[in-house]
């Protein structure tokens, strides 16, 4: 498989050493592929009238809110109608926890057109889902928590044009059915296979806003770097990625004093204490970096590697400010020899910070953290 | 308004991944009760205090706290399999 994972960080047992293991090594793994799950249209609805669909969605608890399009068979097969030849619809791709709903093309097609996605983009939900039930992402525990986490969908490489993904201006935002629907599927994914509705499966105390839709993709036309994809070894055309955190903390820099000075607001960023990622060093970040504050980075001579190991340099604290903040009592060692004055990185290794351009034009980048014992997956597109 | 056939969107779920039954309680008189910290802040306090109060009233015996390795994750396999050979009620709780 060529497929790339980060390591994860520890959540509430505050940044002990071991905590890549300890994701890398959880249970989950897909099923055999063997295994069938046959789903068929076998619910009559009264009429075709949405609002009785939509009365009946919301007495189900079948969706998000938000107005939903009818999964006819019709539809349904529009959008596995892209499938190549031999593709098994019905072959069981995965186990999504907590309910253990067993995933399928069918199925993720069905939750796809009720989310109104165009049929092209099914292979990036099947994708997402799949990178999503590696063991490495702790999906029982994203999905369950308190915390407000979301999986965040990037999308890279030909698919981003080909399939009408926004990259550029407000990635992050409304206007683009690609990112919308394609992330708006994945959260019914979650609801509706997974079992992550509010209450019982999705435990969140307040939620956050990228819980309905959480889909961007990779500007890598405008990136002084390569592809994200192609930094960590991955050699495809597309690709996806999946990372669970927090919804996108902002970075404002107008001043262009120097690309330092950009870079030290982005660090200024992750040091904030309310993160989930705070006591938790070996969690993971996203660093989106706007085209405008990747090009003055890069013009004074830094690389994505560079800036990873800036950003490690200078995303740091006292030592004596997480102990107030944080039981300490589950730090790793170098964490409990450090005196009180030391400046603690609040993340133990510079390969932690993930970074990429995302937007358009202005001044602005954001930092995504993650929502601590959870690793990033990237996988080439498939279907 | 015609009826139609639509699909459902949640699909089949893996048997394996349901509730699973527990064993009938019965008396708790001598009985070992353990605690499975699930490491969340205060669940250690609460729940040893539940233990130690069970066994007082039900005349049982507190064996004492376990604790898992993160609160984020399941309980590590082996820690279970050792609960379940040293104790005969395990009080745990989940989240905050």
């Amino acid at each position: 498989m060529n497929e790339t994972s980060s390591a994860g960080g520890e959540h509430d047992t505050l940044g002990a050493e071991d905590c890549v293991e300890d994701v890398c090594d959880l249970p989950g793994a897909p099923p055999a592929t063997d295994r069938r799950a046959v789903l068929t249209a076998d619910f009559t609805l009264e009429d075709d009238d949405p609002e009785t669909w939509m009365d009946l969605a919301e007495a189900r608890g079948w969706g998000d809110g938000l107005p939903l399009i009818i999964p006819t068979p019709e539809r349904v097969d529009r959008a596995l109608a892209a499938l190549s030849p031999g593709v098994d619809p019905d072959e069981v791709l995965c186990a999504l926890p907590p309910r253990g709903g067993l995933v399928t093309r069918r199925l993720l097609a069905v939750n796809a057109v009720m989310a109104g996605a165009k049929p092209e983009t099914l292979p990036v939900l099947t994708t997402a889902v799949r990178a999503l039930a590696q063991p490495q992402t702790n999906l029982r525990g994203v999905n369950a928590t308190t915390h407000p986490v979301a999986p965040l969908v990037i999308v890279h490489g030909a698919a981003v044009e080909q399939l009408g993904f926004n990259a550029g201006l407000g990635t992050f935002g409304p206007g683009c059915r690609a990112n919308a629907t394609l992330g708006r599927a994945l959260r019914l994914v979650l609801m509706n296979v997974a079992g992550a509705r509010p209450g019982a499966g999705d435990a969140s105390t307040q939620g956050q806003p990228s819980k309905y839709s959480y889909c961007i993709a990779e500007n890598t036309s405008q990136s002084p770097w390569e592809s994200y994809p192609s930094s960590l070894g991955l050699d495809a055309p597309s690709a996806v990625t999946v990372t669970c955190g927090e919804n996108p903390h902002n970075v404002q820099d107008h001043d262009g004093r120097s690309p330092a000075h950009t870079l030290e607001q982005i660090a200024s960023v992750m040091t904030t204490l309310g993160s989930n990622n705070a006591p938790v060093s070996g969690a993971e970040w996203f660093v989106f970096l706007g085209p405008e504050h990747a090009a003055s980075v890069a013009a004074g001579g830094f690389s994505r590697r560079d800036v990873q190991v800036f950003l490690y340099e200078k995303a740091r604290l006292p030592a004596a400010r997480f102990r107030r903040a944080f039981d300490v009592t589950q730090y790793a060692a170098w964490e409990h020899a450090l005196a009180d004055e030391d400046l603690k990185p609040i993340v133990r290794d510079p390969d932690l910070i993930r970074v990429m351009v995302a937007g358009g034009a202005g001044k602005h980048s954001c930092v995504v953290p993650s929502w601590g014992m959870t690793a990033s997956v990237t996988r080439p597109l498939a279907e | 308004m015609a009826r139609i056939s639509i699909y459902t969107p949640e699909g089949q779920a893996d048997a394996g991944a349901g509730a699973t039954a527990l064993a009938p309680a019965g008396s708790l008189a001598d009985r070992r009760i353990a605690v499975l910290d699930n490491g969340k802040a205060g669940a250690a306090h609460l729940l040893e205090r539940m233990a130690e109060g069970l066994a007082r009233r039900s005349h049982g015996e507190y064996v004492g706290l376990h604790r898992k390795g993160s609160a984020a994750t399941p309980c590590e396999a082996d820690l279970l399999t050792s609960l379940a050979s040293s104790a005969d009620l395990i009080l745990t709780g989940t989240a905050d």
